[in-house]
C-alpha cells in the first residue's frame, strides 16, 4: 500500500529531480519534509500498536475463575458421595483437574509473550462437566444403596418379629433350658444390632446398614429354624 | 584497474561461497527439523487409563509409596510432552519419550498386578481370619449344654453378629471396616474362651485324671471278690458303666446336667457333681416324675466342706445353696436332653438296672479316666486358636505379607 498515495509520490520524485537540476523550490522542500514526518509518525504509531497488541496477546490471564468453578464442582461431587458411589467418574474429573494445573504451571513458566492458557481452560471446563456427571451418578447410586438398605431393614425387622413370635411358642422344659437360653441370646443380640442401625443410617453408611441388617436376619433365621425344629420334635414326641 | 578488478572478483567469490555455505547450513537444518518425528499432538491416554485402573484397584491403601513414584513419573512425562509438543527444537527426542512411556506402561502394569495380588491377599487374609473366628465361635457355641455359658450366650450371639457383618462387608469389597468388626468379635469371645479353657483344662490335667482313676480303682478293688456292683459315670464320654467283680459288665449312654461337664459348685448351676456317692433311695414307678430313679447321697461331707470354702472365697453368690436331689433317673426313648445336674438314662435301661442295683451301691462320678478324652480333644483347637490369635497382628494393609491363619 502506498501510504502517501501514488500522485504525491510521483510529485515528490519530480521535485527531487528538479533539485538536481538546480531549480529547488522551498515550498516543495517543505512539502517533502511534511510528508516524511507523516510517514515517520505512521511507522512509530504502527510499531507501538504492534507492541501493545503483542503484549496484550502475550500477557494472557490465568484462568482463575474457571479453576474456582472446577474446584467447586469437584467439592460438590465429593459432598454428593462421588468418592464412594461414583469413584471412577470422580477419579477422571480429579485427573483432568491435575492435568489442568500442570498445564497452568507450564504456561506460568513460559516466556511472558508466549503464554497461552486455552488448553488449561478447556481441561478445566471438562473437569466441571466430569464432576457434574460424577455427582449425578453418585446421587443415583446412593439412592439405590439407600433403597436397598431400607428394604434390608424392613426384612430384618419382619424376620426378627417372626422369630420372636415363634420363640414365644417354643416348647419349654428342663431339657430345652440351655437351648432356649442360647436362642434368647441370639434374639437379644439381634435386637441390639437392630438398634445400632439407626445411627449408621443417619450417617448414610448404607453398606454398613445392609451388613447389620443381614446379621440381624441371620440370627433371627437361626432362632426361627431351631424353634421350628424343636416344635416339630416336640410334636412327634407327643404323637 | 586490473588489481581492482581481481580484488573485486575475489570478494565476490568469497561472498558467493559464504552465501552458498549459509544456504546449505540452513537447508540441512531445515531438513533435520523436517525429518525430526513430531510428538503426538495429544498425550497418550493409555498410561492415564492405567493410572486410574491402578487407583481403582486400591493402590493408595495397599502400595502408597510405589504408587506415588509411578504417579509422579506419569506427571513428569506429561510435563515433558507438554514442553516438547510446543518447542521448535524439543529437548527430548520422540524416541526418548517413547522409551519412557513404554517403561511407564510396563512398570504401571506390574504395579497394577502387584496391587491386585495384594488386594486378593488382603481379602483372602481377612476371609481366613473371619473363617477362623467363625470356627472358634462354633466350637464355643457347641459347648452350650456342657459347660455353664449362662450370661455369655448373648455375648456369643453378638460375636456372631460381628462376624456376619464382617463377612457381608467383605463380600461388598468394603474391607476397611472388617478389621474393626473382627476385633469386636475377638474381644467378645476372648473372656469366654479364657473361662472355658480354665474349666476344660481339668480334663487334661494329669493330677485330676490320676485322682479320678484312684477313685475308681479304690472303689472297684474291694468288690473283686464280693461280687458287689459299682456304677461309674464318666462325664467326658457321657457314659454310665456297670462293673461287677472288678470287670466291666455293661456300658450305657447317659445325659448330664445342662452344664454337666463342670464340677458342681452350687444349686442351679446345672453341673453334675463329681465324687464317690452311694445309692440311698430307689424310686420306682409313681415315686418319681422321671420314670424310675436312684437317689444319691449328694452332698457328701466332702462336698459340704468344698462348698463352704468356695463361698468363703466369694466364688458362689451369697444366696445360693449347695443343692441336692442328684439322681440317676429315666427319660423317654430318643430324648437325650440335658438335666439340671442328674444323670439320665433311657427308661428301658432303668428297667434293666433297677432290679440289679441294691441300696448302698457305690456310684463314682468322674470327669475322665483317660487324658485323651472328648473335652481335651475339644479344648485343643480352642486353646490353640486363643494363643495363636493373641500372638498375631490383626491387620496391616501395607504389610508386605500376611500371616497365614489355620
Amino acid at each position: 500500500m502506498n501510504i502517501l498515495g501514488p500522485s504525491s509520490f510521483v510529485e515528490g520524485q519530480s521535485g527531487l529531480s528538479s533539485q538536481f537540476s538546480g531549480a529547488v523550490h522551498p515550498q516543495h522542500l517543505q512539502e517533502v519534509e511534511r510528508q516524511m514526518n507523516a510517514v515517520s509518525r505512521i511507522i512509530r504509531t504502527g510499531t507501538l500498536a504492534i507492541l501493545c497488541g503483542s503484549l496484550v496477546w502475550g500477557c494472557a490471564e490465568k484462568p482463575a475463575q474457571v479453576t474456582d468453578q472446577a474446584l467447586q464442582a469437584l467439592q460438590i461431587a465429593k459432598e454428593a458421595g462421588a468418592m464412594e458411589y461414583a469413584p471412577e467418574d470422580f477419579r477422571l474429573a480429579e485427573d483432568e483437574y491435575q492435568k489442568a494445573q500442570e498445564e497452568i504451571a507450564t504456561q506460568d513458566n513460559a516466556f511472558v509473550l508466549m503464554r497461552n492458557y486455552d488448553e488449561a481452560k478447556t481441561l478445566l471446563a471438562k473437569v466441571v462437566l466430569d464432576a457434574e456427571q460424577a455427582k449425578t451418578k453418585a446421587e443415583t447410586n446412593k439412592q439405590q444403596a439407600k433403597t436397598d438398605a431400607e428394604a434390608a431393614i424392613i426384612l430384618a425387622k419382619s424376620t426378627l418379629d417372626n422369630a420372636k413370635n415363634l420363640f414365644a411358642q417354643a416348647p419349654k422344659g428342663k431339657g430345652t433350658q440351655a437351648d432356649l437360653q442360647a436362642l434368647q441370646g441370639d434374639l437379644q443380640a439381634a435386637e441390639t444390632t437392630l438398634a445400632e442401625i439407626e445411627p449408621i443410617l443417619a450417617k448414610e453408611d448404607f453398606l454398613g446398614v445392609k451388613a447389620k441388617a443381614e446379621s440381624v436376619m441371620e440370627l433371627a433365621t437361626r432362632v426361627h429354624e431351631q424353634v421350628a425344629h424343636a416344635m416339630q420334635k416336640a410334636g412327634k414326641a407327643k404323637a | 584497474m586490473t588489481e581492482q578488478g581481481s580484488g573485486r572478483s575475489l570478494a565476490r567469490r568469497s561472498s558467493c561461497w559464504l552465501a552458498t555455505g549459509t544456504l546449505l547450513l540452513f537447508l540441512s537444518l531445515l531438513f533435520a527439523w523436517w525429518r525430526t518425528p513430531a510428538f503426538p499432538p495429544v498425550f497418550p491416554t493409555p498410561v492415564e487409563e492405567l493410572d486410574r485402573q491402578i487407583r481403582a484397584a486400591g493402590v493408595t491403601h495397599l502400595l502408597p509409596q510405589e504408587y506415588a513414584v509411578f504417579h509422579q513419573r506419569v506427571s513428569d512425562l506429561r510435563h515433558h510432552w507438554r514442553l516438547a509438543a510446543h518447542q521448535w527444537w524439543p529437548s527430548w527426542t520422540l524416541q526418548e519419550f517413547t522409551e519412557v512411556y513404554q517403561e511407564l506402561m510396563t512398570s504401571g502394569t506390574a504395579l497394577l498386578t502387584a496391587t491386585q495380588h495384594k488386594k486378593t491377599a488382603l481379602h483372602s487374609h481377612l476371609k481366613n481370619l473371619l473363617d477362623a473366628e467363625q470356627a472358634q465361635l462354633t466350637r464355643l457355641r457347641n459347648l452350650n449344654g456342657l459347660f455353664d455359658l449362662r450370661g455369655k450366650r448373648t455375648a456369643l450371639s453378638r460375636a456372631q453378629s460381628f462376624l456376619t457383618q464382617g463377612a457381608s462387608l467383605l463380600t461388598q469389597a468394603q474391607v476397611d471396616q472388617v478389621p474393626h468388626l473382627l476385633q469386636q468379635a475377638q474381644n467378645t469371645m476372648r473372656p469366654i474362651e479364657t473361662l472355658l479353657i480354665h474349666q476344660m483344662g481339668r480334663y487334661s490335667d494329669s493330677h485330676n485324671i490320676a485322682k479320678w482313676n484312684r477313685w475308681v480303682t479304690d472303689t472297684i478293688a474291694p468288690t473283686r471278690h464280693s461280687g458287689e456292683l459299682v456304677i461309674i459315670v464318666i462325664k467326658a464320654s457321657q457314659e454310665l458303666r456297670l462293673y461287677q467283680k472288678g470287670l466291666l459288665r455293661q456300658s450305657f449312654s447317659a445325659s448330664l446336667g445342662f452344664s454337666g461337664l463342670q464340677d458342681k459348685l452350687h444349686e442351679g448351676d446345672g453341673a453334675t457333681p463329681e465324687g464317690i456317692f452311694h445309692v440311698i433311695q430307689k424310686k420306682g414307678k409313681g415315686e418319681t416324675k422321671f420314670y424310675k430313679a436312684f437317689m444319691l447321697d449328694f452332698p457328701t461331707t466332702l462336698h459340704q466342706r468344698q462348698f463352704r470354702a468356695a463361698k468363703a472365697q466369694g466364688l458362689i453368690p451369697a444366696h445360693r445353696g449347695i443343692g441336692g436331689f442328684i439322681e440317676i433317673h429315666g427319660q423317654p426313648l430318643g430324648q437325650s436332653d440335658p438335666t439340671n445336674g442328674c444323670v439320665a438314662l433311657e427308661n428301658s435301661i432303668m428297667d434293666t438296672l433297677f432290679p440289679l442295683i441294691p441300696l448302698r451301691t457305690p456310684v463314682i462320678i468322674v470327669g475322665a479316666l483317660d487324658p485323651v478324652n472328648f473335652v481335651s480333644r475339644a479344648l485343643a483347637p480352642i486353646q490353640s486358636h486363643h494363643m495363636r490369635r493373641n500372638s498375631l497382628p490383626l491387620f496391616s494393609p501395607t504389610a508386605s505379607s500376611h500371616p497365614s491363619v489355620g
